[in-house]
């Protein structure tokens, strides 16, 4: 199972509580709280929050049913090293999940999996969109999923369809009103909308 | 609806971006799906009613928080 999460860092509302030490208190581990203390790196919780509810994503695919709790997933953060792109691992509960960060000069991005090899098969598109339609990432997230998966699969693409379900949030990816068995996350954050899927759902 | 739970919608307006979404929002409402509030304004939300209450919500009763009536289950169960 997969998920993805984005911040976006030119958001006010993200400056102001990633700065706020209560709020990293209550998101992070003692261990998280070290790395953080130790490490001068830009941006750093932000990149811990998104690997967090990535992982989250991920996990209540597989039917955990508890609301995102981002101090109970624990980053193994001896395995972060700082590159372009960051891989580490997340212990939630009796799973390790694992994850990969995109550090961005306007947002960090990051996708995770249940499993290791699911990791590496994962697509996914990260799409700036204009201030006026932030009241309307979610059906603009679904319309660019839509659009890009139509046209990799050289489907039509009004015969694509992505629903949620009404109890768990998870969405589906529906051909001509058939379930494609794609494992889709789908994510949004100030002017930046994201997809995430695998087919090997 | 209960005075803790508009209580708890004049905290979840500040961080709404649809702020009618939280006025017509029923006690069952899901915080961040139904009234599409960022799921990292949550623990902002969290900490406000921590100090509007005055009263702590541990990782336990975090956990435990989707919808108004969750948030106020925990607030009335602390007061």
């Amino acid at each position: 199972m997969i998920g993805n999460d984005l911040i976006a860092l030119n958001s006010a509302a993200n400056i102001k509580s990633f700065s706020n030490k209560r709020y990293l208190e209550k998101s992070f581990t003692e261990q998280e709280l070290a790395f953080l203390n130790e490490n001068n790196y830009p941006d750093l919780p932000q990149i811990l929050w998104t690997i967090k509810e990535s992982a989250y994503k991920a996990m209540i695919k597989l039917g955990y049913k508890k609301s995102f709790c981002p101090i109970s997933l624990e980053i193994d953060t001896n395995s972060i090293q700082f590159n372009f792109s960051i891989e580490t691992s997340i212990r939630y509960m009796d799973h390790l999940i694992v994850a990969k960060t995109f550090h961005m000069s306007d947002y960090i991005h990051s996708i995770a999996a249940t499993n290791p090899q699911e990791l590496i098969t994962i697509n996914f598109r990260v799409h700036n969109i204009k201030p006026e339609n932030t009241r309307k990432q979610s059906t603009l997230v679904r319309q660019l999923f839509i659009s890009d998966y139509a046209l990799k699969q050289a489907v039509c693409v009004n015969k694509v369809s992505v629903r949620s379900d009404h109890l768990t949030y998870i969405p589906s990816v529906f051909y001509d009103g058939l379930n494609c068995n794609i494992d889709l996350s789908l994510s949004h954050d100030d002017l930046y909308i994201a997809y995430a899927y695998s087919n090997s759902l | 609806m209960t005075k803790t739970e508009k209580e708890i919608k004049n905290i979840l307006i500040k961080y709404a971006f649809n702020k009618s979404l939280v006025e017509e929002a029923g006690p069952n409402a899901n915080m961040v799906k139904d009234l599409k509030i960022n799921s990292a304004r949550i623990v902002d939300v969290v900490l406000d009613v921590e100090d509007a209450f005055e009263i702590e919500i541990d990782n336990q009763n975090l956990a435990k928080i989707k919808t108004i009536n969750d948030l106020a289950e925990i607030i009335d169960a602390s007061t």
